[in-house]
């Protein structure tokens, strides 16, 4: 009887210990997914997110949101050396007070974004699919998987912004076992579609749009009644892991991603305004141990993201057809993240901490601008995994943390701004250079009488972020649903 | 696996513009006294500057379109030598000037007396 109790413990660590953080990167290659899980699972549950920032930290981004998901996901073993997976999701919610940003998929396209200063509330809705197969053959192991993202995001009242955006990914890896470890690599592919405008319709709010270039700019010539556009993107990643057989050992993750967003206009026959390049490497070494009782592991991380857009110069006009004479990349921005975390478990308990380093960079050639920023930052996660009876288990997670700046850097050319432009780029330097500190709590409880064949669970979780300049965030994340 | 080709950033931001005033071929130049404001057409980016060597203004812009508006005094010479002192105009609302390193254009004056 304890031998059984014991082996359902191991399979509920197993799907939510801080240690799967060890394997979370190398997951990503399809190919290694037949041992993501010990067990097959199916999980159904409805879940909301709500966030509220006291002053929006990202104007953009507006100062919060409340988003509603009903969302399916399954990890299947179909026989000793197949499995499949798959999720499907629905989120249909808002998002509140975004300004100088009439797009969907913001974190993606900035800085080539259209945008007002009135912005507003926006509705969201996303459909979410995905699903994958992998299969070992030998010392050989196989795999695929595609995403399917469809999305749309508008507002009710003036500015009415529209944006539809279609988003496919297709995965394919392979992996060989050599030794005790396992070599992969995989590549995905991706394609992206967003059309995005703005409508007024009151008589009086026939206001301009901007065609945003970045930290405050933007091509004056074919922004104000120029609101319909539409993006047009592709790209790809390819990468490299290794990773032990058994949970010893060393393990590595490689990657290199290069991904490009062209904005057209709709207005002016196609006509390609901006696009952004987009690249990001990201390297992971690291070692973990897994006794019976005791775990222990370390890694080190570092990312780089690259966002670079070039202008595309238009000539002059035969009928509506724009030749462009050349394109200069006006907007850079780097971005380096560099981390290192510790992780100790011992039986139900499990210890996190995480030490790093981050530097932003972004600058617009001409007329020059420029703001930089750097932070080092800390946190410390704890997590507790325990059955309190044989069929009521718990996982109990807390975590805090700081990010500190350590420099921060303006240039701008503020005789040359409009004060409405000013205004939007200092307040958001003013959020990038503060320091914060977060903390956050949550519980899970997973309840399963030994005759039902669904176990139920529930969620709460809460996190609060505090920023220097003396506004706040609050999070409430809360989900209820069924496990079979 | 086709991947997007890694891209090069563009960075030949400037071209040294030379911007000629077309006085025709009966008159000879001797001074023009007269600013020249040149706006770019993307951003509305306007630089200006009176530095005039003969007939000709040399600056470093941004590479790409832009409206070039003149407005000043001129002496030249007629062809049996005669001196005149006059105001002129000179405007285009379009000139490329997006020579890898330098880009050449002339205007056509008109006089304003």
């Amino acid at each position: 009887m304890t031998a059984e109790a014991a082996n359902v413990d191991s399979i509920y660590q197993d799907r939510h210990s801080l240690w799967r953080q060890t394997r979370e990167e190398s997951l990503r290659n399809p190919a290694l997914m037949t041992h993501a899980y010990q067990k097959s699972f199916t999980e159904l549950d409805v879940k909301t997110d709500y966030r509220k920032q006291t002053d929006a930290f990202c104007m953009e981004e507006g100062t919060g949101l409340f988003i509603p998901e009903v969302a399916a996901r399954s990890f299947i073993r179909l026989t000793r050396s197949s499995v499949v997976w798959g999720q499907a999701a629905y989120a249909n919610g808002k998002q509140y007070n975004k300004v100088y940003n009439n797009v969907a998929d913001f974190n993606l396209l900035y800085p080539d974004i259209i945008a007002d200063s009135l912005g507003g509330d926006t509705h969201r809705e996303r459909y979410l699919f995905s699903g994958g197969y992998a299969a070992e053959r030998g010392k050989w192991h196989l795999g695929g998987e595609l995403k399917f993202r469809a999305e749309q995001e508008f507002r009710t009242y003036d500015p009415r912004m529209r944006s539809v955006v279609s988003d496919l990914t297709l995965r394919a890896g392979v992996g060989r076992v050599v030794g005790k470890y396992t070599v992969g690599i995989w590549g995905e592919r991706n394609i992206y579609r967003q059309t995005a405008d703005v409508d007024f319709y009151g008589e009086a709010n026939g206001m301009g749009e901007l065609q945003m270039t970045g930290l405050g700019t933007s091509y004056v010539r074919f922004s104000g009644s120029n609101r319909d556009i539409f993006y047009q993107g592709k790209g790809g990643t390819l990468a490299a892991d290794i990773v032990p057989k058994s949970e010893n050992g060393w393990f590595g993750h490689l990657s290199w991603g290069m991904y490009q967003y062209e904005r057209l206009s709709d207005e002016y026959n196609s006509m390609p305004l901006t696009t952004l390049y987009r690249q990001q490497r990201g390297l992971t070494v690291g070692w973990k141990q897994q006794a019976e009782r005791k775990e222990k592991a370390f890694m080190i991380h570092a990312a780089y993201d690259k966002r670079a857009s070039d202008e595309h110069i238009a000539g002059s006009a035969s009928g509506q057809d724009y030749p462009i004479l050349t394109s200069l990349t006006m907007y850079k921005q780097h971005v380096w993240d560099i981390n290192a975390t510790a992780l100790y478990g011992q039986s139900q308990w499990r210890l996190l901490m995480r030490a790093g380093f981050l530097n932003h960079r972004e600058s617009y050639a001409y007329v020059e601008r420029k703001i930089e920023y750097a932070r080092v930052y800390g946190d410390v996660t704890a997590q507790w995994l325990t059955s309190v009876r044989k069929d009521l288990k718990l996982n109990i997670f807390g975590r805090a943390g700081y990010e500190g700046n350590v420099s921060h850097k303006i240039l701008m050319p503020y005789a040359n701004m409009t004060l409405g432009i000013k205004n939007y780029i200092q307040h958001n330097y003013k959020y990038q250079k503060a320091s914060y500190a977060h903390v956050q709590a949550g519980a899970r409880a997973d309840y399963k009488r030994e005759k039902w064949m669904v176990g139920i669970y529930g969620q709460l979780a809460t996190a609060w972020q505090f920023c220097s300049e003396g506004e706040h965030e609050s999070n409430l994340y809360l989900a209820i649903g069924i496990v079979f | 696996m086709a991947l997007t080709a890694c891209h090069q950033d563009n960075e030949d931001y400037y071209t040294l513009a030379t911007i000629g005033l077309d006085t025709g071929d009966t008159l000879s130049v001797e001074r023009v006294q007269a600013m020249a404001h040149i706006t770019n057409l993307n951003s509305r980016h306007v630089v200006s500057t009176s530095d005039f060597i003969g007939s000709e203004v040399n600056i470093q812009l941004l590479r790409g379109a832009y409206q070039v508006n003149i407005e000043g005094i001129i002496r030249y010479s007629d062809k049996q030598g005669k001196s005149y002192t006059r105001s002129f105009r000179a405007v285009s609302d379009y000139v490329e000037l997006v020579g890898l390193e330098s880009s050449r254009t002339k205007l056509k004056i008109i006089f304003l007396d």
